[in-house]
């Protein structure tokens, strides 16, 4: 077979391009079941803070706990399920850090909170939002555009209820925040 | 095989993004049909095609289940494969460096 360099250049840079779409697309899938996830813990919270207000501290922190247990559920099948595949224990590191970004976000979250004392219940509702569409776009920059679409939309959609349907904060972030992660989950899911 | 490493199965476009992309996964794992579509920029007929051709090549193993009651496809490449690529890479670094072959 009789190629020129450029030719060879070309197929070379065909290589990588696929190795990064396959990539970037494998970090997709094991992302995918953490916004699902997410998206639940969202949708029953915000619902639970509009019909049951009273609700709101005990009922957030309970799903919360669930959340972070769920968390730690799907990153335990992840692992097993790649050392099966490769036959070999896999580094615990990724799982330890993933948990500690986490907690590091709810950590923040909270002195944020303790720091500034919202008054409003928009404003406890608007700032996590804001918080996790700012990380997924940074995320988005290095693992591909559907992070950076997901947290856009997340960012934009918790603003819009703030500034333009406050009385009705909750219920909007059950529906828009809860549902742009449910869809950002099922969007990464797919091929 | 070759001599000088060069693959024509492997150096069709498609085929070649095919087998850089399953070469990129560890060992054994297998990529879903799907995204494997998705990686190499394929429409599924075009895909399935040339699948078979590296298929009956030895290079690529497809793996057909259901997952409840939908089927599944997934591929990955086989160890005569992953020498394969290794070698058409190989080849095509030399290409690139001695500067050679007609314009």
């Amino acid at each position: 077979m009789e190629i020129s360099s450029n030719q060879a250049l070309e197929a070379l840079e065909e290589v990588q391009d696929a190795q990064r779409r396959v990539a970037t697309l494998r970090g997709y899938g094991y992302a995918a079941p953490y916004f699902l996830l997410w998206g639940c813990v969202w949708v029953v919270g915000f619902l639970g803070g509009y019909f049951l207000p009273a609700w709101q501290g005990r009922g957030w922190a309970g799903l919360d706990l669930a959340g972070f247990a769920g968390t730690v559920l799907i990153m335990r099948h992840q692992r097993s399920v790649a050392q099966r595949s490769l036959g070999v224990r896999t580094s615990s590191r990724t799982f330890w850090r993933i948990l500690a970004l986490l907690a590091t976000a709810v950590g923040f979250l909270y002195a944020t909170y303790a720091v500034f004392q919202p008054q409003r219940s928009a404003q406890f509702a608007v700032f996590p939002a804001l918080l996790c569409g700012s990380i997924y776009i940074g995320i988005g920059l290095w693992r591909g555009m559907r992070w950076v679409v997901g947290g856009v939309a997340l960012a934009a959609f918790a603003l819009l209820g703030y500034f333009l349907l406050p009385q009705y904060m909750m219920l909007w972030m059950a529906a828009a925040g809860g549902g742009t992660l449910l869809t950002t989950g099922f969007w990464l899911s797919r091929g | 095989m070759p001599a000088d490493g060069a693959d024509e199965i492997i150096h069709q476009p498609l085929r070649l993004r095919i087998m850089a992309a399953l070469n990129s996964l560890p060992k054994r794992e297998p990529l879903d049909f799907t995204r494997l579509r998705t990686s190499v920029k394929a429409t599924d007929g075009n895909l399935g095609a040339h699948l078979g051709t590296l298929e009956r090549a030895g290079y690529v193993e497809i793996h057909k289940d259901f997952v409840g009651k939908r089927p599944r496809t997934r591929v990955s490449i086989s160890p005569a494969g992953r020498l394969a690529f290794a070698r058409h890479v190989a080849f095509l670094r030399a290409v690139i460096d001695q500067g050679s072959g007609p314009p």
